[in-house]
């Protein structure tokens, strides 16, 4: 039979139809092929195609960290899942149900997790959790997840069961079952679409969360996604990218196993697939890739502190991603027979919001700067460290120490230009060069106002801690200029490799990584300044007030303080460092790296702390980034 | 004579394997009212839905005034449907639904309200206009439904089960009223149910449908009195039905064999020793003390169901068969458990071909 | 006799719309009656909430620099809303056209992305985008330009990360509203004449509208809100509403701005729900 002309138009339709699903589906996927390609990379941190590699797969298996975390995010996925789907479904079945008082106001509560942006449910969580002093860990990251799954639940339900009347639970009672039997036998199997749809959102929803699970997280664990956020000043290395390619293999083949199990399971009894037949397939499924997962390595954490011992087991630090050795630490947990827990901060700022918030005593340790410490003192956040217990402390350089006798320096920044020879139009000698017109377009920096600033009031000849009104206007005057000439603030180094910016304004030990990485083609040089002074910046461990491991924190500092101890660390983190003795016994690669090697190494100022002052300092930073 | 407004010409319809109209052919009549009949899956909806434009035909040509539809579009034919479920568009009012089509032909305003308010005489719902369709009862909205359907002036009205929801009363009433409005406006019906006492009522012509076939194509007392084929007399009131074989051929007279005994039907070309059904109404069957000539019919009466203006008997045959027939108030002297003569007239009964 | 009805009745109820009430009252009232409270505090100066009144902050709100930056948010989170419901719209259209089975399969397809880290999804578009990256390198290669452009941190590349961060939100709305269409009114549509086109108009485009504003809910405002994608993809020069509303509880320190500008994106989320059911009187977002 010839084909009519509506069956013609009917499949021009089709066609059509299918050809933009799929190229909505192109986009959608792009990213995900591009994250597994660079699964691959031959490179430290994934900032640019460098050649191909498997090595990251078996890092991967040594690294028990990632692992462990994906096994964290995946077990509160399932756990929050579970409870949300739960709640959710019997309060839509209740709320649509029965009437009560205040049944519109619950309804209206429901849409508010829904809208209210996420960080500002995070935070009011978190102080509520801190004043009803609930520990924070997976038991807060879990009610978190749940306070914004059960809604997305109960409106996916809501939408199924909507036109739904009773009958059938009238039936199921008039023949004898009471009412849980009716839930489960009769109301249950109707709305299992429903379910499952509501059960897929909240695990999607709950696995790729970083907002709330990084602010209610507890010292012990991190989840996946807010390990990767914390990667983000550094650099995501590409084992990340190999985790998340054996994930989405693990899930291609769930979906394949469930499809042949329904499959076998139809042809058994020959009535069809089910829903409970489904949600047996399903449950077989998930047992698979939780077998799967425990293979792969990660041993369940979540130990609990056995009592309070004599000696302290556990310490907990939150710091910097990518700053202190492996081994170091697993050196140190042998010796005093304790467990490490590293979280790690993405922002200076997480610390200090945690620290306000009166959250300060779930960590041991915490990083901090030393533009910071006058307020954290004088706030009372810290404790006093008694360097009995820490001895090798007198090997830091005295000069670089300020509050001394609240904080352990660890390693520092000198905050400088480097810039691309060859690609930069002008030669930086000094700050003022950097607000040349002729950069546009051409500058990576790092952010922050405690950085940025400084740099403004020594270009315009004022001191770089200024208290002064209406020196600071003019600091941002000069910060409008500059920001006219910056591309991109963050990541400053992975823009100066990349080829996106010719000059970068960044920490020393970045840029030594940036050199190495180019290697014979580096042509990157420091600037020659020829009297500004630069930022020394000092990443300092506190002890903040209500610690439970005290005792441990101070081996800890005493530890890392020791000279062969630091000059092992420095080997794979190449940054200053104010321990003079662990420097002078460090390897000639450190000695001699270029990132390092400027004549005016004396020019340097310190951050102070401003006081009152840094309100103002924020007003403007933060007009200078909403921009004109 | 009136034309063929509509026609089926070896029309076939399946969904993959199953083909659910069967060669098709039939010529409907400019002014009638056509019925199609026939229980669930025979086809019927799946006819309707082709004359409309909903489903394309697999093989075969319909025509419209003449004209092939085989390449227009449902909005293309100038035929318009009632939907079973009524399909009120739910955001629009009732003015808004009726005045829909005539809204699409951009036709002016003023036109437009004169047409609607006319078609909302036509139903009897005026003062209806602004409500939404959501606060109508059953049979408000069925009549809308109508009204929404005529204002395009259609060649041809296309009323798929539109009385299913209706309860009885309403549905008796309604079918009055659209009898009424179909000889008023003299529009060609195309009405689709399986309430054969609906159809009986309202048609012109009745098509009794049976798995994708017409059994039965004619005036409603031919497919009553004359059923063609032993579906048709079985779905059409109430019928006893027996299998028999030819016994003996005489003037028109047939003798038949049973299993439940011997029986006359009138009736012509049949052969001796020919399968045979026979079709007796209930109405038609006579019981008596003596044995009648030419039948050997005997059962024993069951029990009975009072319906009013007579009384529903049932009656067992020696081979079991349960037959029944209307008893009158004449009849009285019959009780259960009595044993009868069963017979009638021969005239009564309807002899029917067996399908090879 | 009372506890029988105690039992029949208010016991069931509590059953199973108690926890969920419970929570509702523990988890967000509560916390959100917190922000509204220190949105009218002031900040002390290591960013901390002293307990004075105040009304600083909704005055900050108002001034001129953050009404820009808020009015600029809302502008491109407008701009994205209306790119996804476009985009997304015909997409659930020819997905809610399929059989369950089929369609239930698309969706899943289409949330399987978010499963891998959204991070590293932005990452990949920056990887892709950047100045040595594969679609500059292929467009020089292949003679369309001699220069890379500079496709990175900005306004284009953010709307992508969020247009591809936010599909799915728009689309499952939609599709559900779609699907939930009954075929006898495009039928009978059709049969009174009107063409395909003029059936969407008149029909499938107003009847699919709660599906529609449901999706815009759910861009509109968490585009507001989010700021990883911003901070990503925007080189920290892109602002919208969310990272502001995130630096004040971080960087800047100034919890009481960041309580207010959020009471400020409840307000106008309420504003918005409130003008549509007025408007099309539809009791409850039903189709979300």
């Amino acid at each position: 039979m010839s084909i009519t002309k509506k069956q013609k138009r009917q499949r021009r339709g089709e066609f059509s139809g299918a050809v933009y699903s799929i190229i909505i589906y192109s986009i959608l996927y792009i990213p995900v092929f591009v994250m597994m390609m660079f699964s691959f990379n031959n490179q430290r941190y994934n900032y640019y195609w460098n050649g191909f590699t498997t090595m990251w797969y078996s890092k991967l298996f040594s690294n028990s960290a990632l692992t462990e975390s994906l096994w964290y995010s995946v077990v509160i996925a399932v756990l929050a899942t579970v409870i949300s789907v739960t709640i959710g479904t019997i309060g839509a079945l209740g709320l649509k149900k029965y009437e009560f008082r205040g049944k519109k106001f619950i309804n209206e509560m429901l849409y508010i997790p829904i809208i209210v942006p996420e960080i500002v449910m995070a935070v009011a969580l978190l102080i509520i959790f801190i004043k009803t002093g609930l520990a924070l860990g997976m038991g807060s990251i879990l009610i978190g997840h749940c306070t914004f799954c059960i809604p997305y639940a109960v409106v996916t339900i809501r939408g199924r069961i909507s036109g739904d009347d009773y009958t059938l639970e009238e039936a199921s009672m008039d023949l004898g079952a009471n009412r849980i039997q009716t839930f489960i036998n009769v109301t249950l199997p109707g709305i299992m679409p429903g379910v499952m749809s509501a059960a897929f959102l909240s695990f999607t929803l709950s696995i790729d969360d970083v907002v709330m699970s990084n602010m209610l997280a507890g010292a012990k664990n991190s989840t996946l996604p807010v390990l990767i956020l914390s990667m983000n000043k550094s650099g995501v290395t590409p084992d990340v990218n190999a985790l998340t390619t054996i994930m989405i293999l693990i899930i291609v083949i769930a979906m394949i196993l469930n499809n042949l199990i329904k499959n076998a399971l139809k042809k058994r009894k020959k009535n069809g697939g089910s829903n409970m037949k489904k949600l047996i397939s399903i449950v077989l499924t998930l047992v698979l890739i939780v077998g799967l997962f425990t293979g792969c390595g990660g041993t369940n954490t979540g130990s609990g502190e056995s009592g309070k011992a004599a000696q302290s087991t556990e310490l907990n630090i939150y710091m910097w991603q990518q700053y202190i050795s492996d081994d170091l630490i697993a050196n140190f947990e042998e010796e005093n027979n304790a467990k490490v827990n590293l979280s790690y901060m993405s922002d200076n700022a997480d610390a200090i919001t945690k620290l306000t918030a009166g959250g300060g005593q779930e960590y041991d340790l915490i990083m901090t700067c030393d533009a910071y410490m006058e307020s954290l003192v004088d706030g009372g956040y810290i404790e006093k460290i008694n360097f009995d217990n820490v001895p090798n402390a007198s090997n830091i350089n005295e000069s670089y120490w300020t509050a001394k006798e609240y904080c352990v320096p660890y390693l520092m920044n000198y905050i400088y230009v480097v810039y691309n020879k060859d690609t930069s139009p002008i030669e930086i000698k000094s700050y003022n060069d950097l607000i040349n017109p002729a950069l546009k377009g051409h500058i990576a920096t790092i952010d922050g106002a405690r950085n940025l600033f400084p740099i403004a009031l020594v270009a315009l000849g004022y001191d770089p801690n200024s208290t002064n009104e209406s020196e600071i206007a003019e600091a941002y005057e000069w910060l409008v200029k500059y920001n006219d000439n910056v591309v991109a603030y963050g990541n400053a180094e992975q823009n100066l490799t990349n080829g996106t910016a010719s000059v970068a304004f960044t920490y020393d030990g970045n840029a030594s990584w940036a050199m190495s990485e180019l290697g014979d083609k580096n042509n990157l040089v420091i600037a020659d300044f020829e009297k500004d002074p630069v930022q020394l910046g000092f990443d300092l461990y506190v002890i903040p007030k209500g610690a439970k491991h005290v005792d441990l924190a101070e081996k800890f500092l005493n530890y890392i303080t020791e000279p062969k101890v630091m000059a092992a660390n420095l080997v794979e983190y190449p940054y200053s460092c104010p321990n003079d003795v662990a420097v002078e016994a460090a390897s000639d690669d450190y000695k001699n790296d270029p990132a390092r090697d400027f004549a005016y190494k004396e020019n340097v100022f310190f951050q102070k702390d401003v006081g009152e002052a840094i309100i103002i300092y924020n007003d403007y930073y933060q007009k200078l980034k909403v921009g004109e | 004579m009136s034309d063929s407004i509509v026609s089926l010409i070896g029309v076939e319809k399946s969904f993959g394997k199953n083909k659910v109209v069967k060669n098709m052919n039939v010529e409907i009549k400019e002014g009638e009212f056509l019925t199609l009949l026939g229980p669930s899956g025979c086809g019927k909806t799946t006819t309707l839905r082709m004359i409309a434009g909903f489903e394309e035909v697999s093989s075969g040509t319909i025509k419209v005034q003449g004209e092939s539809v085989a390449d227009k579009e449902p909005y293309e034919r100038d035929v318009n449907t009632v939907f079973q479920n009524y399909a009120l568009f739910p955001h629009m009012t009732v003015f808004d639904n009726i005045a829909y089509g005539l809204k699409i032909r951009k036709r002016p305003k003023t036109e437009i309200i004169k047409r609607v308010n006319e078609m909302l005489d036509l139903v009897q719902l005026k003062g209806y206009e602004k409500r939404k369709p959501d606060a109508l009862s059953g049979g408000q909205k069925q009549r809308v439904a109508i009204a929404r359907a005529l204002i395009n002036n259609p060649k041809v009205l296309l009323l798929d089960e539109p009385l299913g929801a209706l309860d009885l009363k309403l549905r008796k009433q309604m079918q009055i009223e659209l009898k009424r409005l179909q000889k008023k406006l003299g529009i060609t019906f195309i009405y689709v149910t399986h309430d054969q006492e609906e159809a009986l009522t309202m048609s012109d012509r009745i098509a009794v449908m049976n798995d994708g076939v017409i059994e039965q194509l004619a005036v409603p007392r031919e497919i009553y009195d004359r059923p063609l084929t032993r579906f048709v007399a079985g779905f059409i009131g109430e019928s006893n039905i027996f299998d028999g074989k030819v016994k003996g051929v005489r003037d028109g007279i047939i003798d038949v064999e049973t299993s439940a005994g011997t029986m006359e039907v009138k009736g012509n070309g049949f052969e001796v020793g020919e399968d045979i059904h026979i079709s007796v109404r209930p109405e038609n069957i006579n019981v008596s003390d003596d044995s009648v000539k030419g039948f050997n019919l005997k059962g024993k009466i069951k029990d009975y169901i009072y319906m009013g203006t007579f009384v529903k008997t049932s009656v067992d045959l020696k081979d079991n068969t349960e037959i029944k027939y209307s008893r009158f108030e004449k009849d009285e002297n019959f009780k259960e458990g009595d044993s009868v003569n069963i017979y009638w007239n021969p005239e009564r009964a309807v002899a029917i071909k067996v399908k090879r | 006799m009372k506890k029988n009805t105690f039992k029949r009745n208010t016991l069931p109820a509590l059953a199973m719309a108690g926890p969920v009430s419970l929570w509702m009252i523990l988890f967000v009232t509560l916390p959100m009656l917190y922000i509204i409270f220190i949105s009218f505090m002031s900040r002390g100066v290591f960013g901390d909430v002293v307990y004075e009144f105040s009304l600083e902050s909704y005055k900050t709100l108002l001034g001129s620099t953050y009404f820009k930056v808020i009015i600029k948010s809302m502008r491109a989170a407008f701009i994205t809303t209306v790119l996804c419901i476009l985009i997304g719209y015909p997409f659930a259209y020819y997905i809610a056209k399929k059989p369950k089975e089929v369609a239930a399969k698309l969706i899943m397809l289409i949330m399987i992305p978010f499963w891998t880290n959204s991070l590293m999804r932005l990452n990949s578009w920056l990887l892709l985008f950047q100045t040595s990256g594969p679609v500059n390198n292929f467009l020089q290669n292949a003679g369309f330009i001699d220069v890379p452009i500079n496709f990175v941190y900005t306004d284009g590349l953010v709307m992508l990360g969020m247009i591809t961060n936010m599909l799915p939100f728009a689309v499952l709305p939609m599709y559900s509203s779609i699907e939930k269409l009954s075929k006898s009114l495009l039928e009978a549509s059709a049969d009174l004449g009107a063409s395909r086109g003029t059936t969407f108009f008149n029909i499938t485009l107003p009847l699919t509208f709660p599906g529609i504003f449901s999706s815009i809910i759910l861009v509109f405002i968490p585009t507001l809100g989010i700021y990883t994608v911003t901070d990503m993809l925007g080189g920290g020069k892109i602002l919208y509403i969310g990272n502001i509303i995130k630096n004040q509880f971080g960087a800047i320190r100034n919890w009481p701005l960041g309580a207010a500008l959020s009471v400020l994106l409840i307000v106008i989320t309420g504003l918005l729900i409130f003008i549509y059911t007025r408007f099309a009187k539809i009791e409850d977002m039903e189709v979300l």
